[in-house]
C-alpha cells in the first residue's frame, strides 16, 4: 500500500515537473540572449500609436538608419515638432472643449501626465512656455536646465559586434524583419534573438534568394562584423 | 576583388615612431607597463626594428617598420586549431578575438613575430578612456592580436561607398600608420591594380620582401637602394 502511494507521489511529481518545464521553456534563454526583453521606459511612449495608428514613418524619428551606422534615438526637439501643439490625447482635448462651451469660458490647455515628462526634460513649465518653444532659441544657459530623456536601450549588441544599419536599410529590408512588428507594440520588445546564428542564417538565405528579387551579397566572413 | 598590400620605403623612414603611436591609438592597444614590456610582453602591432650596420664613424642605422605582413601563404593560419585566424576575403589575414582560445600556436608559427598575446586585462588609464576608438573592439585577456591593416577602416569605407552606390575609390581606404607617416614612407593600396602607386612600387627593382626564402609571400614590400648599406 505504501509502495503504491510512493509511486503515485513520484508520478505526480514528475508530471508537475514536466508541466513546469514546458511552461518555463518559452521564457528560457541562453546567457546573453535578451529575446523578449521589454523594459519599462521613462516615458510610456507607444509605438502602436505613433507608427501604427498614426502611420508615421520609422525614419521620421530614427532618421539615421538610412544614412549612418546607427538608427539613433530622436532628439526631444523632434518630438516637439508635433508635441508643441499636441499636448494631450485627442479625447482629453475634446472633453475640455465641450466643458468649456458648456460653462461658457475660454478653453484651458490640457497637458497629459506622460507628455509633462517630455516637457520637463526641456525645462518647459506650463502651456505658454510650451507654445513658445523654439529650438533655435536654446542658449547654453538654458541648455543647462535641460536633460536628455533616459531611454533604456532594448536592441543592444555586444561591444565586439559592429553593425551598420545602412546596407540593411538601403538594400530594401523592412525594419520589422529584425525589430518585429513595432507598429503593434505598446512598449518596445526585442522579438528576435539577435544572436550570431540568427544573423548568419539570414545572410545565407538572402545571398541565395536576394532581397525583393534583387541579388545581394550578404557576407558571412567573421571580419564583416568582428574587428 | 582587391588584394591589399603595403610598400614601405626604408630610405624615407626616419624611425620617428609616429606610425607606431598612430597604430596604438587607432587600435586601442593595451599598455603593459615598463616592467612587463622588458619581459617581452609589450604589444606593438607596428614595430620599428632598428639595425646598426658598421662601427664607429661608419655606423649606419636602418629602421624597418614591421606591421603584420598578411602573407599570401600565411603560416599562422595553418596552425590555428579553432580557425580564429584565417585568410579572409581580399587576402587579409583576419584575427577573430572572440574565437581565439589563446593557445599561441600562431605566435610560434609567425616568422616575423607579428603576433602578440594579451597577458593582462586591457587596463586603459581612466584619463584615456574617452580616447578609445569606438570602431575597434577592446581585446580580452588571453587572446592573440595583431595588425589588421586597419580592417575596420576598410569596412567603414566599403559601407560608405555602398551607401553612395559606387565602387570603393582608390585611396579611400588608408591605414593609420600610412596616414601618420610624415615622410610618406608607407604606401598602401591594391596590389592587383596595375596603375596604383603600391603595385608600381612593389614591382620596382628596389623592392624586396623580408625573409622571402621562407615562401610565405608577404604582402608588405620594402624599398631600398641596396648598395647603400653593405650588410
Amino acid at each position: 500500500m505504501t509502495k503504491e502511494i510512493w509511486t503515485y507521489l513520484l508520478l505526480t511529481g514528475v508530471a508537475l515537473g514536466v508541466l513546469g518545464v514546458t511552461i518555463r521553456a518559452q521564457s528560457f534563454h541562453l546567457v546573453g540572449n535578451h529575446q523578449d526583453y521589454a523594459p519599462t521606459q521613462p516615458l510610456a511612449f507607444s509605438h502602436r500609436l505613433h507608427a501604427g495608428e498614426m502611420s508615421i514613418d520609422c525614419q521620421y524619428c530614427h532618421s539615421g538608419a538610412e544614412t549612418s551606422r546607427h538608427a539613433g534615438i530622436p532628439a526631444t526637439s523632434v518630438c516637439m515638432n508635433c508635441h508643441k501643439f499636441v499636448t494631450s490625447t485627442f479625447g482629453a482635448m475634446q472633453a475640455e472643449d465641450r466643458t468649456a462651451t458648456e460653462e461658457d469660458r475660454p478653453v484651458q490647455p490640457v497637458i497629459s501626465d506622460e507628455l509633462q515628462k517630455l516637457y520637463a526634460t526641456l525645462g518647459l513649465e506650463g502651456a505658454e512656455a510650451i507654445a513658445a518653444w523654439n529650438p533655435l532659441e536654446v542658449t547654453p544657459a538654458k541648455a543647462d536646465s535641460m536633460e536628455p530623456m533616459p531611454w533604456v536601450k532594448v536592441h543592444n549588441l555586444p561591444d565586439f559586434v559592429y553593425f551598420d544599419h545602412r546596407p540593411h536599410v538601403n538594400v530594401g529590408l523592412e525594419c520589422q524583419k529584425c525589430h518585429g512588428n513595432v507598429e503593434t507594440m505598446e512598449r518596445i520588445r526585442q522579438v528576435e534573438t539577435l544572436a550570431m546564428g540568427w544573423c548568419v542564417n539570414c545572410h545565407r538565405k538572402y545571398s541565395e534568394i536576394g532581397v525583393n528579387a534583387k541579388p545581394v551579397h550578404a557576407p558571412i566572413d567573421c571580419t564583416t562584423c568582428h574587428y | 576583388m582587391a588584394r591589399w598590400g603595403m610598400v614601405i620605403d626604408l630610405d624615407r623612414c626616419t624611425g620617428c615612431q609616429s606610425c607606431v603611436i598612430a597604430c596604438k591609438s587607432e587600435n586601442n592597444i593595451p599598455f603593459v607597463g615598463e616592467e612587463q614590456a622588458k619581459l617581452g610582453r609589450g604589444i606593438s602591432w607596428m614595430e620599428i626594428i632598428r639595425e646598426v650596420h658598421g662601427e664607429g664613424e661608419n655606423a649606419r642605422v636602418r629602421f624597418l617598420p614591421r606591421p603584420c605582413f598578411h602573407c599570401e601563404d600565411s603560416p599562422c593560419t595553418k596552425v590555428c586549431p579553432v580557425n580564429a585566424t584565417y585568410r579572409a576575403e581580399e587576402g587579409l589575414v583576419a584575427q577573430n578575438y572572440e574565437r581565439c582560445i589563446g593557445c599561441r600556436f600562431c605566435m610560434v608559427a609567425c616568422p616575423y613575430t607579428a603576433k602578440y598575446f594579451n597577458w593582462y586585462k586591457n587596463e586603459i588609464p581612466q584619463i584615456m578612456k574617452n580616447h578609445l576608438n569606438p570602431d575597434v573592439s577592446v581585446r580580452e585577456k588571453g587572446v592573440v592580436e595583431k595588425c589588421t591593416f586597419c580592417h575596420h577602416r576598410l569596412q567603414k569605407a566599403k559601407d560608405q561607398a555602398a551607401f553612395e552606390k559606387r565602387e570603393l575609390a582608390p585611396g579611400e581606404y588608408q591605414t593609420a600608420c600610412q596616414q601618420s607617416c610624415p615622410t610618406d614612407a608607407i604606401i598602401f593600396g591594391d596590389l592587383d591594380d596595375p596603375g596604383s602607386d603600391v603595385s608600381r612600387s612593389a614591382r620596382s627593382n628596389r623592392a624586396f620582401r623580408l625573409m622571402e626564402e621562407l615562401g610565405t609571400a608577404p604582402k608588405v614590400y620594402y624599398l631600398e637602394r641596396g648598395e647603400a648599406i653593405e650588410v
